[in-house]
């Protein structure tokens, strides 16, 4: 191999390591004295070290592959499911009625995962979704706010005639849960 | 190396062994029958000089069979391969171009390794000898090496600029002095010559870090070693080498290379290993060998 002729198999098979005794010190010899050529064994080390060389494995790749989608999903549905159950669960209760409140603890777990989770603006307002609810920011389940839950079509429309500030909101999906004025709405479908 | 061949004309009939491991490792899904494959299988294995004291079907279980069998399909320009090829290595290329070159040249650069690699059929060169990825980034990288040479000699320049300031015997300060200027180009040549001493496998361990500044990690799969132990071998390495050159310094000049180097950093010697070690035996321009 001189500096004008590239052995370019070699080369590639030197760079994953894959040279008998004698063949890698054909090829070594040649790269100490051709600048291009171990310019490319450099950025091919480079390229294995940092994984881009590593093609992913096509027979894997499809519970790979399938992990990277559902795994999320899966994790989001158990966030979901923890989150609704931390909000209907630390829902306003009454006063002085002895049931424990959420403490600081659960208060910043729940904050975590709302923190984690999409956001969109709606007006002054910011929402997040968790596990398939879009929650005002400004819900705080500690608070004793009295609760309205409007369940369906029909009660969300009689609602709305009467609050039509809360229309923007409640476009937001089929579960969503806002403050306004010192009440807290619960929209469910 | 047959580029321009369209069909695998067949050797004689590959060892059966070869037509099993086909069978196990290649999941023949092109119209290149297993035969056929076969018969270019046998055909790569009876090129490998350094192995020839081994059995065709022992070599054969080395190579990459999978995408040698995608590279032959191609050559044949089987259009699902191409396909395949494509979705497989042709984003990677072009990131891969994208270490040497801007965007837009390097999608040039990639856009004519895909032309080549169908029009001249470069994809025959291809042995299995390393999976596809790599020769494919080995190809993309040499082409873009001789674009971004073709179109800029600045590189070249700059470094011409470089060595002179090594050969004057400093890495960037003027060496005034006279006897400091010849000291240093005696150090010089005292250095190339203790590197010339080294081994290949020592001069690469060099240059990778010093010069390309490889980390010791991204050396493991070429030189064949945990990274530990290529950082006791480049220590010792050094050592060795600091050792010859005192040893040579007191054969050329009567003194040791610390007094010699007056006025020139031994620090600045890391720095300039990589320039030193780039010059070939020849490129000395006096005969400074040792007696």
């Amino acid at each position: 191999m001189t500096e004008q002729v590239h052995d370019l198999q070699s080369l590639a098979a030197l760079a994953e390591g894959r040279l008998a005794a004698n063949e890698r010190e054909r090829v070594m010899a040649h790269v100490v004295q051709c600048a291009e050529c171990r310019r490319t064994v450099a950025e091919l080390g480079r390229a294995m070290a940092d994984g881009s060389l590593k093609e992913s494995n096509r027979r894997t790749s499809k519970v790979l592959k399938g992990a990277r989608v559902w795994l999320p999903i899966a994790a989001s549905v158990l966030v979901g499911t923890f989150a609704w159950f931390q909000l209907t669960t630390n829902a306003p209760r009454p006063v002085g009625s002895g049931a424990p409140t959420a403490d600081a603890g659960d208060a910043t777990d729940e904050e975590l995962l709302i923190r984690r989770s999409a956001g969109r603006k709606v007006g002054d307002k910011t929402f997040r979704m968790s596990g398939g609810v879009w929650v005002d920011s400004a819900f705080d389940s500690s608070l004793d706010w009295p609760t309205i839950t409007v369940r369906g079509a029909d009660e969300r429309s009689a609602l709305l005639a009467r609050l039509p500030e809360l229309a923007p909101y409640s476009e937001l999906g089929n579960q969503v849960v806002v403050t306004w004025q010192g009440t807290v709405y619960r929209f469910e479908p | 190396m047959n580029e321009g061949s369209t069909r695998i004309v067949a050797p004689p009939a590959p060892a059966a062994a070869i037509v099993e491991l086909i069978a196990r490792d290649v999941r023949l899904r092109f119209s290149l029958s297993r035969e056929e494959f076969a018969a270019r299988v046998a055909e790569v294995v009876s090129r490998h000089e350094p192995e020839f004291d081994r059995p065709a079907p022992e070599r054969a279980t080395r190579l990459c069979l999978d995408d040698l069998y995608l590279a032959s399909a191609c050559v044949l320009k089987e259009e699902e391969a191409w396909r395949e090829l494509g979705t497989r290595h042709f984003d990677f290329m072009r990131q891969f171009a994208r270490r040497f070159l801007v965007e837009a040249k390097a999608r040039d650069v990639v856009d004519e390794v895909i032309a080549d690699l169908w029009a001249r059929g470069r994809l025959r060169q291809y042995e299995g000898r390393s999976s596809l990825r790599t020769w494919l980034a080995t190809v993309v990288s040499h082409a873009a090496l001789n674009s971004r040479k073709a179109t800029t000699r600045r590189e070249q320049l700059d470094e011409e600029q470089l060595r002179t300031r090594v050969d004057s015997g400093d890495a960037g300060q003027p060496l005034g002095d006279p006897s400091r200027l010849q000291a240093a180009q005696l150090m010089r040549d005292i250095l190339a010559h203790a590197l010339r001493e080294l081994s290949n496998e020592e001069r690469l361990l060099l240059q990778l870090y010093y010069e390309q500044e490889l980390t010791l990690d991204e050396m493991v799969p070429m030189l064949g070693a945990s990274s530990a132990a290529l950082s006791r071998r480049l220590k010792r390495t050094r050592e060795t080498l600091r050792a010859q050159v005192d040893v040579l310094a007191q054969q050329r000049a009567g003194e040791s290379a610390q007094g010699l180097r007056t006025g020139i950093e031994w620090s600045d010697l890391d720095f300039d290993l990589g320039l030193l070690l780039r010059r070939p035996p020849s490129a000395s321009g006096k005969d400074h060998s040792i007696v």
